[in-house]
């Protein structure tokens, strides 16, 4: 009885077609999304190095700006810049995520899973000459309850005085190194700012929250 | 007994996969094979999780117990089994008899650095009492060791005996009451904590991360089960291993003789496996002013395009001097909050500067099921903001006007052609039975507001017919309206129409929703009807009318008719503040004739779960109605995108329900337009606000 009710079951299965998704039956949904759990490779997932897939060539050929994004556990790719003027500066991704700057600092992500929902500072940082007091940078997430968890972290910013030379994708860049050190409930985190001379932070590895861990950004076109 | 599907198997098979793969961990509590925290059959004074729900499935030579528990209340767990017992008798698997039971488990406080935690607990407080005793129980944690000890009533007050303590509080303590059973299903002989006392404790050991090693000494003589159960030590051993963070596994040694095995699934829907989820990121909002770019025109094309992409059917748009109007089906999003922010981010990246104001109005199968306002500019600044007053300054429901959508809609015939399976359970005979069809469905809109609307059924395999108490069971002195499923189910073989009605919906004022239906309603009632519901926009309550004339399906459910037919309508009301807790009572007249009223509490989770219970008294007396009673059920509703972290508007339904008799029998089709509407309302979008710009 219940080899042949599992046979008929993937044959019917295999036969059910609908005019469209609302006529879809949820015995057809929940064997799909079995389906889909099966069909994923087990461990961690593998990622397109876009390392490997992109070049120097095709960065200055394609004349546009360009963000190279990388999260600490492997996934990266390249990203370009949203049309118009926002709310900050948004970068679009070809998985159709985004990530929102302001002034080379993470504001927000979104499509990535684990968003940042927002982060704000109490007042603005400044690469010529920061100022070493401290300030508050405040990061939203969602949390389990879909209400967002808003959390206050003092922070300080140095200005190392360290000016150095980067290769971004074959091309070399001289940068200043900032560090943004932040401390606040359940957590402590240092952000890293390279900064060229036009006050371009050209390179940051910046805390994102705990489920995605640290971001790392290289802005890639000269 | 209960109808259910396959997919209810599928997606907990899902929810195994994906806890497997994904699920955060969860704080370990030992669970018992009573489904609660425990040693092995004792309890201890541990809570789970609050919100967690536990499946227990135990085996050995003379047992079967499958089980379901949740955490209502960081405090209060409950759990309900079905427990088959014993061996060589006339009922499935050679059980002598099945025997449903419910408990509770409160903790009184804590364990501190110091102090011990303390709960108190019901065992099969409802029904037949096979296992009925109470404890009050006390745990300590050392080091690795994890220490318990009780004093036990009633079943648990066996072995080695002593006055009741409580009885110095009380005399009504002194002496344990005899079980009143009557037809099962209630409350029985209130005699808790009665009687004689008996000491009980054991011992759980974590042996690293994965593995636990209890002992425990029970007082429970087991009498019961004496019969054909050798007990010779009050001693239980047991060891169980974490298979996965979703799967825990034990094996048991129990009374000096008996190997026994356990599986239990832990899920809560505060631990999505896929975190808050994953969708594409909605279309950025642009800045106004301060030098930006202007925009003079709004892009309408582009809008719509947009929208279409983001899983919105446009189903008007329309613009004023400084306001936009969209009127859409929103397809994929289960979260309203979300949809609504991702239609306002839209309109305010592709309208014109004028435009500062949006209302978007949410549509349900012909209904204007919800309609807010949106700031724009406001929306703006909120879209990455901090505010943390948990208000949602951007956004207002709004009374618009409802807009005549009785043109013809865009896609009039839909159709789909699907394996359906359907199981019953707790018949003693056949404690799971399974059916496996094919099912045709066609829906043709006429308008908006008014569809035709069926299904077919074919069975291609099943064990329904095998179902010797078919037709049997019915309450005494009342028509017979639900009792007789399994005729139903084996008259169908040869193929049924499973629904087949007319069906119109229709918002008459903007708070005022309005349906009518006619035909075969449902598997086993055919006739016309329809409801009222009131629901103004930011009130927590809402109230309903039914009135349906219906008359029986002949049991092949075909188009013939049998003779009884009835008048069944009653009042609603429905209480959902947007917190933890929703309330419905229904009251009137039931399927039979019975006049009473049922009330529904459901705990309503932000992600889309909801777990609830429903009990229906009416003026049909217990020993009329049957076993079990009075009709009563529980039930989960899963959200698709909390399993998949997709966006998905599905949501899979579970119930249980002990005992299908035929008072307080209802019309399954009478009331839908709250569920219809009631995840559009701005409650919920409160519960899920953190969703809004998502």
């Amino acid at each position: 009885m219940t080899r042949k009710l599992l046979t008929l079951l993937a044959f019917a299965t295999l036969a059910a077609c609908a005019s469209d998704v609302d006529m879809e039956s949820g015995e057809v949904k929940a064997l799909k999304l079995i389906k889909k759990k099966l069909d994923a490779p087990a461990g961690p997932a593998a990622y397109v190095d876009a390392r490997k897939l992109v070049s120097r060539e095709m960065i200055d050929a394609a004349g546009v700006p360009v963000l190279f994004v990388e999260i600490d556990r492997g996934q990266n790719g390249t990203m370009t810049q949203f049309p118009g003027v926002g709310v900050g500066e948004t970068w679009l991704g070809s998985d159709g995520s985004t990530v929102t700057l302001e002034r080379g600092t993470l504001k927000a992500t979104r499509g990535v899973g684990d968003d940042l929902m927002g982060s704000e500072t109490s007042r603005e940082l400044s690469w010529d000459d920061p100022d070493p007091a401290p300030y508050t940078r405040s990061l939203a997430h969602l949390r389990e309850d879909n209400q967002t968890q808003v959390r206050e972290f003092t922070c300080t910013l140095t200005d190392t005085g360290e000016s150095h030379t980067l290769e971004l994708f074959g091309a070399t860049f001289t940068a200043k190194l900032f560090r943004e050190t932040c401390e606040g409930p359940g957590a402590r985190f240092t952000n890293e700012y390279h900064v060229d001379a036009s006050g371009l932070v050209r390179k940051g590895r910046l805390y994102h929250g705990e489920g995605i861990g640290y971001v790392t950004l290289e802005r890639l076109d000269r | 007994m209960t109808v259910n599907y396959i997919s209810h198997y599928a997606a907990a098979a899902a929810i195994l996969i994906a806890g497997a793969a994904q699920a955060q961990e969860a704080p370990r509590v030992s669970v018992g094979n009573f489904g609660l925290p425990g040693l092995v059959d004792l309890p201890t004074a541990r809570a789970l999780p609050d919100a967690e729900l536990v499946l227990t499935q135990q085996l050995h030579r003379t047992l079967e117990r499958t089980g379901a528990s949740f955490q209502i209340l960081p405090n209060l767990g409950v759990a309900f089994r079905y427990s088959g017992h014993g061996e060589g008798g006339g009922e499935a698997n050679g059980r002598l008899n099945h025997d449903r039971s419910f408990d509770a488990h409160l903790t009184l406080w804590r364990e501190g650095r110091r102090v011990p935690g303390v709960a108190i607990g019901l065992r099969d407080f409802i029904g037949t009492g096979w296992y009925s005793s109470e404890y009050i129980v006390a745990t300590k944690s050392v080091g690795q060791f994890e220490l318990t000890g009780g004093l036990g009533f009633g079943r648990l007050a066996g072995r080695d005996s002593f006055e009741n303590p409580l009885a110095k509080l009380s005399d009504r303590f002194s002496t344990r009451e005899a079980n009143v059973i009557g037809r099962g299903g209630t409350l029985g002989t209130i005699n808790w904590f009665q009687g004689k006392a008996s000491a009980f404790g054991g011992v759980n050991y974590a042996l690293g991360d994965r593995v636990t090693l209890s002992a425990e000494y029970t007082p429970d003589l087991m009498r019961r089960e004496a019969a054909y159960l050798d007990v010779s030590s009050p001693w239980n051993f047991g060891a169980s291993y974490q298979l996965t963070s979703a799967l825990r596994l034990s094996a048991q040694y129990l009374h000096g003789s008996t190997l026994s095995m356990a599986a239990h699934v832990a899920l809560n829907p505060k631990r999505p496996p896929h975190g808050a989820g994953r969708e594409t990121a909605p279309v950025p909002m642009r800045l106004r002013g301060f030098g930006a770019p202007t925009a003079d025109q709004t892009d309408e094309a582009t809008i719509r395009k947009v929208l279409a992409v983001d899983g919105f059917e446009v189903i008007a748009l329309s613009e004023d001097a400084d306001a936009i109007r969209l009127d859409v089906k929103n397809t994929r999003y289960r979260s309203t909050a979300q949809a609504l922010g991702r239609a306002a981010a839209t309109l305010q990246r592709f309208a014109a500067d004028r435009v500062t104001r949006a209302v978007v109005v949410f549509r349900e199968g012909g209904l204007q099921a919800a309609s807010y306002a949106v700031d724009l500019d406001r929306a703006a600044a909120e879209q990455f903001g901090i505010a943390t007053d948990g208000g949602l300054p951007a956004i207002s429901t709004d009374d618009t006007e409802t807009l005549s959508t009785r043109e013809a809609a865009g896609a009039r015939l839909t159709w789909g052609l699907s394996p359906y399976l359907t199981h019953r359970l707790f018949n003693p005979d056949l404690p799971l039975s399974v059916e496996l069809g094919l099912e045709a469905r066609a829906k043709y809109k006429i308008t908006r507001n008014l569809s035709l609307d069926g299904a077919v059924r074919k069975s291609l395999a099943t064990n329904l017919t095998e179902n010797n108490r078919a037709g049997h069971g019915a309450s005494r002195g009342i028509p017979t309206t639900q009792s007789d499923w399994g005729l139903y189910d084996i008259n169908g073989q040869p193929g049924h129409i499973h629904r087949l009605s007319l069906n119109y919906a229709d918002t008459l004022a903007p708070d005022i929703f309005a349906r009518a239906h006619a035909g075969l309603l449902e598997p086993f009632w055919a006739g016309a009807g329809g409801e009222l519901l009131y629901m103004p926009a930011g009130a927590p309550i809402a109230l309903g009318l039914d009135i349906h004339r219906v008359r029986k399906r002949d049991y092949d459910m075909r188009l013939a008719l049998r003779d009884y037919e009835t008048t069944t309508g009653h009042v609603s009301a429905y209480i959902d503040a947007g917190g933890a807790f929703d309330l419905e009572v229904n009251a009137g007249r039931y399927l039979a004739g019975d006049w009473g009223a049922t009330a529904k509490i459901s705990r309503q989770f932000a992600n889309g779960w909801e777990v609830g219970g429903y009990a229906t008294l009416t003026d049909v007396l217990f020993e009329d109605f049957g076993e079990g009673s009075f009709d009563k059920g529980i039930y989960i509703k899963i959200p698709m995108d909390w399993l998949t972290g997709e966006p998905d508007r599905a949501r899979r339904y579970f119930e249980i329900r002990p005992i299908t008799k035929d008072g307080g029998a209802r019309l399954a089709t009478a009331r839908q337009l709250y569920q219809q509407v009631r995840g559009a309302r701005d409650a919920q979008l409160r519960r899920e606000r953190g969703r809004l710009w998502k």
